[in-house]
């Protein structure tokens, strides 16, 4: 082997030493208890008496034993970080520092345990500057935590090498555990205790001692629910109920916000108070990622300028956007609406476990009832000690003289003590402190502070013993000491808690109106209010509806409701659907937002139709008509799922289009014209209804022509029909023949020269307003009532001044009464 | 430990070591690495499946069957690292 130049090595010279065996599994179980057992119960899960985990306990108390106290200049960090590893603590020093930081925070922390000085980092997670550049001290609520220690009111242990005793837990004389709350990650378990308000917190305390068996919606009333350091508002409060009842429940939270209205009729959101525990340079992040994204619309720009003064995030709008809207876009999908998953696991006993909020406080009470009774039988012991040695030299002074005398004859102080105690029947401790006192002490004056002292004592020791013997005694002293540091330390409560549900559809705050939709034949589309257009006098030269270029016309206009569905038909034969508030408002004379930033349509698509489709009282059926002619009836059921990408409505024949879409009951007559002045009526019953992506049957013989009308007898029952050059006139719809479908039909109107061809046909009730637009972009709207009923072959009267213009379209709305107005072109 | 002190008297001082760092080399032989002080323990499979499924549990991503595992059998912890 090439080894061989190396040492070989030797079995026989091995010596293993002593070897013992273990079996892997039950090795990796022990190893494993041990590990996690550890964790939880000396790491990760805060004390269900002071709210803390051992390292910040250590800290605090490291802190303290350097009398790192508020009354004194700020000391570095990396010497209390140094001396908490060295003395108690021997873990990572980031993690100490870690912690140090975290309870120095006043965005994490309800009430700060350490007052930091220098960089302690921020709420957009950047951290805090390291150890060697930052200081702190206790803040004067940690003192709280630790006041009275000395008195052995807690148990002490022996820190990890022998040499140190640290406290078990602290006295806590606040309730931190619900206070500053408390969250790590254990194994197998995990804590997230959110905070409270201190003096409510307090106050549901004191209601636990007076009446332990409160319920917890009693105990509602004192504590609200929890109280984050960064405010906010929580929604609801089924969640906290939950929470408090058994320690585990959802709490949603929101950002506070504002609206800011800016120049040019825009809006901005302010964000001034985040959910808690969220990354506020996240949660900017996130919006801008969903903007970028395209996830939401209507956001034009986005800045943090929060400073020292708070937080203001600042979300501006596109004009004519609802801020509310883009809130509740917002709180779906960015952290501004975020969930803090309660989840109480606090150590009893040493032992973890999930614990409701009537038991937390009990644990709590016991404790500082615990607290109160060794303080009192400390104070007691001490002053009994004192009064035993007052006792003593009240015995001296009064018999002066004699003392002095075996002090004076005494050869040494043993032999003093054993006279003087033999003399006056004091003990060892009162001997020696007889001559360890000052000459001083027997003037006048001081003999009356001896004897006022002793009577001081005695009172206290009445007092201490009385504490002890009465339960009611340590209750209220417990709840005077509780009331004391509310007074001194309560805040008011920072979290709103508000009713509102925590999942709102946009829907819901959009108010229901009644909108026009407009098309133009360019693709623009957009929503505006019904009483944008003023009714005007037949004749009036009306007002701008849209500003639009040259070429481009008014092609679709329907009237419906922001809340209805909009079926929207293309030449293509295709059918897509949208929300009327998903089509953006636009005042009168803007020209829309092309329809293709809304629908996926293909190139050269052309939408043609638009049906409202509603949820109620819609239409049975949906009644097709090509351009050549062709004709197709499908129930409107077949359109209840379409999306944004669009379905087959009716399939075309080559060089066909579709022109026309209305939904019909199955009762309803069609008529249909073509620009030739040619109608045909027949009813919908001949034709058979067939499947939605069905092609047509033979509807009207348009000779060379093309449709250009249809309507149905259930609008209305006179027909309106409108030549390119503004002639218009009502016929009786009876008037119209009924003839087979497919028939070359009967003369709708008569097209001369003078009125320029049939360019709409509609059935009309009469009473209706007409709005009529032109290609230059002219809408005049006005009553039908003031057209008369002409013979079916007649040419109507001139309804509209269309100048040099031609109608493109007209749409009916329901007649509006208004004063009549003077201003023929108010200019717009 | 109170033989141990008054049969060595005052010089005597205890150290707990917290990790091998803590050790000079000296220490570290003394207490580990003499085959006449030290003891090794030799891992041993009995049943391969069942160690499998036990690492699985301790180790792996379902956090109920290891809850219980430890909630079942804190009481017998006998090693704290507190």
């Amino acid at each position: 082997m090439a080894r061989d130049d190396f040492m070989e090595f030797d079995e026989s010279e091995f010596d293993p030493g002593n070897i013992t065996e273990t079996e892997l599994t039950k090795e990796i179980r022990r190893d494993f208890l041990d590990y996690s057992m550890s964790v939880i119960v000396a790491r990760a899960l805060p004390d269900v008496r002071d709210g803390l985990k051992p390292v910040q306990r250590r800290i605090l108390f490291s802190m303290n034993e350097m009398n790192n106290t508020p009354d004194k200049p700020h000391k570095k960090s990396a010497r209390i970080v140094g001396d908490t590893m060295g003395k108690y603590h021997p873990h990572g020093d980031s993690s100490i520092y870690g912690a140090l930081v975290y309870m120095a925070q006043n965005w994490n922390m309800r009430k700060t345990l350490v007052d930091g000085h220098g960089n302690f980092g921020s709420m957009d997670g950047d951290g805090a500057a390291a150890m060697r550049y930052t200081e702190a001290r206790l803040s004067k609520m940690a003192l709280e935590m630790l006041r009275d220690l000395d008195k052995n009111i807690v148990d002490m242990q022996p820190n990890y090498d022998g040499e140190e005793e640290e406290p078990t837990v602290l006295p806590s004389r606040f309730p931190n555990v619900l206070v500053n709350g408390s969250s790590g990650i254990a194994v197998g378990m995990a804590t997230n205790i959110a905070p409270h308000n201190l003096g409510e917190t307090i106050d549901a305390c004191i209601a636990v001692m007076d009446q332990p068996d409160i319920s917890v919606i009693e105990l509602m009333d004192y504590i609200k629910g929890p109280d984050f350091p960064t405010g906010g508002y929580v929604l609801g409060r089924a969640g906290i109920r939950q929470a408090f009842e058994t320690g585990k429940g959802t709490i949603v939270m929101r950002a506070k916000t504002r609206i800011e209205d800016m120049p040019n009729n825009r809006q901005r959101i302010i964000v001034y108070e985040i959910p808690y525990m969220v990354n506020k340079a996240g949660m900017v992040e996130r919006i801008g990622e969903i903007m970028r994204d395209k996830k939401i619309e209507g956001i034009t720009g986005l800045r943090d300028e929060s400073n020292m003064n708070g937080v203001r995030v600042v979300i501006e709008l596109k004009k004519d956007i609802q801020p509310e809207v883009i809130l509740n876009q917002l709180y779906r999908m960015t952290p501004l609406q975020s969930n803090f998953a309660v989840n109480n696991v606090v150590l009893i006993n040493g032992a973890p476990k999930q614990a409701g909020i009537k038991e937390i406080i009990s644990e709590y009470i016991a404790f500082q009832e615990d607290v109160i009774v060794r303080r009192t039988k400390y104070d007691l012991e001490k002053a009994e000690a004192r009064a035993h040695i007052l006792a003593g030299l009240r015995i001296a002074v009064d018999n002066i003289d004699e003392i002095i005398h075996i002090i004076r004859t005494s050869r040494d102080d043993p032999e003093s003590i054993a006279r003087l105690r033999e003399g006056f029947g004091l003990d060892e401790i009162q001997a020696k402190a007889i001559l360890d006192m000052q000459l001083r002490r027997l003037n006048g004056l001081a003999r009356d502070r001896i004897e006022n002292e002793y009577q001081d004592l005695m009172v206290r020791i009445a007092d201490y013993r009385d504490i002890l013997a009465n339960d009611y005694r340590v209750r209220e002293l417990l709840r005077n000491e509780l009331l004391e540091i509310k007074a001194k330390y309560d805040d008011p409560r920072r979290t709103e808690i508000i009713d509102a549900s925590a999942d709102m559809e946009d829907e819901d705050l959009i108010p229901v109106e009644d909108i026009i939709i407009t098309l133009s034949s360019n693709g623009y589309v957009k929503r505006i209010t019904q009483d944008t257009y003023r009714v005007q006098n037949r004749g009036g030269r009306g007002v701008k509806g849209m500003e639009l270029n040259e070429n481009d016309v008014i092609d679709q206009a329907v009237t419906m409701s922001t809340h209805d569905f909009l079926l929207v038909f293309t030449d293509k034969g295709k059918v897509y659907r949208i929300k009327g508030y998903n089509i953006p408002s636009y005042g009168r004379t803007s020209k829309g937002l092309p329809i293709v930033n809304l629908l996926k349509l293909e190139k050269d698509e052309k939408v043609k139709a638009f049906v409202p489709y509603k949820e109620e009282d819609s239409a049975e059926y949906l009644f097709f008509v090509t351009k050549n002619g062709l004709v197709k009836r499908t129930e409107i059921k077949e359109f209840e799922n379409i999306n944004k990408v669009g379905k087959i409505a009716i399939k075309l024949y080559e060089d066909d289009e579709l022109v026309f879409v209305k939904g019909t009951s199955g009762q309803a007559e069609i008529i249909l014209a073509t620009d030739k002045g040619k109608s045909v009526r027949f009813h919908e019953d001949g034709v058979r209804p067939l499947g939605r992506s069905a092609k047509g049957v033979r509807g009207i013989n348009v000779d060379g022509g093309k449709v250009i009308g249809m309507a149905t007898s259930e609008e209305g029952d006179l027909i309106l029909t409108m030549t390119e050059n503004g002639y218009g006139k009502l016929s009786k719809i009876d008037d119209f023949r009924l003839t087979n479908r497919g028939a070359k039909g009967v003369k709708a109107v008569k097209v001369t020269d003078k009125t320029g061809a049939l360019v709409c046909m509609k059935t009309v009730r009469g009473d209706e307003d007409c709005m009529a637009m032109t290609d230059t972009g002219i809408i005049i709207r006005f009553p039908l009532s003031q057209i008369s009923v002409y013979n079916r072959d007649a040419m109507g009267v001139r309804a509209i001044k269309t100048d040099n213009a031609r109608v493109s379209t007209i749409t009916l709305v329901e007649h509006a009464e208004e004063e009549p107005e003077e201003t023929e072109n108010d200019g717009e | 430990m109170d033989v141990l002190r008054s049969e060595m008297g005052n010089g005597l001082s205890i150290q707990r070591y917290k990790g091998l760092g803590e050790m000079d080399a000296s220490q570290l032989w003394e207490t580990t690495m003499d085959p006449k002080n030290r003891t090794l323990i030799r891992v041993t499979i009995d049943d391969a499946e069942a160690a499998d499924q036990n690492f699985s549990m301790l180790m792996g991503e379902d956090v109920e069957p290891r809850r219980n595992f430890i909630i079942e059998n804190a009481n017998f912890v006998n090693n704290l690292d507190v």
